[in-house]
């Protein structure tokens, strides 16, 4: 059968939408996982009290470590932490006649365990341990990123949700010129025996087979584009698997979506308008 | 095989058949002849089922056309040859494929098909597209699509409207030659008699 103009359109509109969404939401998930990495990058000190020995903050350490919210836990020595404060603020070590700095431990959680709730919660089983002095984090350093996040997550699920709406409107709009196209041919058949459920296969091949061939198109295009910026193009400061692993996520999405959008298209569209003659 | 008993067919007010009683003769043809507007084509309409008569009966096959749900009524179909009046080849699809495509999809075997292009003349016609055929061919490309599959009844509304007059003598001739040797019957719906040797039945006033 020869291909007529609104399977070209079909296929076009299957291209546009999947790589525009696929691309889009690539970047979406990039800034979203950027966030992330940026939340759980703010760090959580737990002072000691200076009667503590290097035993208590190895056990507190062990316990940390096998926490599964913690990404990572590090002893800061007293010793470390006495020179880092002398060269940070350019102090006389001589005016110290004794070490006034205690062990202290710097805790990363995982990004997505990360918020006010969860570490206030964290500060107080910290602090059941009688040897620890305080449990810091920078409070609003961390409220603004958790502001700037849900903002971008709700900005994001918007345009999202709106652009598959486009899609899904546009899915059925082109289908409906299709159908309206076909009205006289599939009526046809209908005179000449042919059951409405081959009519049907008949018309489900042609609607979905050029939808699927665009999404098969822009698979290709996009590993392309990948491959292309990976090798000459690397200019964006996200990293390789968080792009990678974003484009997949995102890929995936909209191949189940586009395809579910094509089919729900097709039966909505031949459910309403094809009549029994 | 057809046969209309006090038929009835009105679309709102307007009343297009009222009261046909008429009953075909088998593996002959028959015309039903009318003036414009008269119902012509509502009578084959009421014969394959896309229209239903407001009252009386249309038999089919021995079959009331009123009692079969939508199923029966596709099944009867693959038994009627249709040609209609507005051509409604298959586009997209070669000439030949207009007529496989409908046994593929109706599993229905195709028996006159390279016989149907030769006795009508269009067997160069067979690779071309609907849109590359003038009206005539496309006719003709119809009326073979009608009978490639040794319909038992082949019913045709207004057939010749597109057609020269040797292409019409043409298919005259098929016709007699199938309801004769092949015992096809054909009714065909027209304004003016065809030939004083088919069967005929009158509509509205003449």
């Amino acid at each position: 059968m020869r291909r007529d103009n609104v399977s070209i359109a079909l296929f076009f509109t299957a291209v546009a939408f999947f790589f525009s969404m696929s691309i889009l939401m690539g970047l979406f998930f990039s800034a979203n996982e950027l966030i992330n990495d940026k939340k759980s990058n703010i760090p959580v000190y737990i002072f000691f009290k200076t009667s503590a020995n290097l035993n208590d903050v190895q056990d507190q350490l062990l316990s940390l470590k096998n926490d599964r919210h913690v990404k990572q836990a590090d002893i800061i020595d007293k010793e470390s932490a006495f020179h880092r404060i002398v060269n940070k603020f350019s102090i006389d070590q001589s005016i110290f006649d004794y070490n006034p700095f205690p062990y202290s431990i710097r805790v990363l959680f995982k990004s997505k365990f990360l918020n006010k709730d969860f570490l206030s919660s964290m500060k107080s089983k910290i602090s059941l341990n009688d040897k620890i002095d305080a449990v810091r984090f920078p409070e609003n350093i961390l409220n603004n990123v958790e502001h700037l996040h849900a903002i971008f997550l709700r900005f994001s699920d918007f345009v999202i949700f709106m652009l598959y709406l486009v899609e899904l409107v546009v899915f059925i709009s082109i289908i409906r010129i299709f159908y309206s196209h076909k009205k006289q041919d599939f009526d046809t058949l209908k005179f000449l025996g042919v059951k409405r459920l081959r009519i049907f296969g008949i018309f489900f091949k042609n609607t979905v087979t050029p939808a699927i061939i665009g999404i098969i198109f822009s698979l290709i295009i996009i590993a392309g584009m990948y491959f292309a910026y990976m090798q000459y193009a690397d200019v964006f400061q996200i990293d390789n698997h968080i792009l990678l692993s974003a484009l997949q996520k995102s890929c995936v999405i909209n191949v189940l979506l586009s395809s579910v959008f094509a089919i729900f298209a097709t039966i909505f569209i031949f459910f309403i308008k094809d009549e029994k003659v | 095989m057809v046969e209309f008993i006090d038929v009835f067919k009105s679309f709102d007010t307007a009343i297009v058949i009222d009261g046909l009683s008429f009953k075909i003769v088998p593996d002959t043809v028959n015309q039903i002849l009318g003036p414009q507007s008269s119902g012509k084509s509502t009578v084959i309409k009421l014969i394959y089922g896309a229209a239903k008569p407001t009252n009386g009966t249309v038999r089919v096959f021995d079959t009331d056309i009123a009692s079969l749900n939508y199923s029966g009524l596709v099944l009867l179909r693959r038994y009627i040859g249709i040609i209609f009046e507005d051509v409604r080849l298959l586009r997209g699809i070669t000439a030949r494929e207009n007529i496989t495509i409908i046994s593929r999809l109706s599993g229905k075997s195709v028996c006159l098909a390279d016989e149907a292009f030769d006795m009508l003349g269009i067997s160069k016609l067979s690779n071309k597209y609907p849109k590359e055929l003038s009206l005539g061919e496309q006719s003709l490309v119809g009326i073979a699509r009608s009978i490639a599959f040794k319909f038992p009844l082949v019913i045709a509304d207004e057939p010749f409207r597109y057609l020269a007059a040797n292409n019409k003598k043409k298919v005259l001739d098929v016709f007699r030659y199938l309801s004769k040797k092949r015992k096809m019957t054909f009714l065909i719906a027209t304004q003016n008699s065809l030939s004083d040797d088919f069967s005929t039945f009158r509509i509205g006033q003449l």
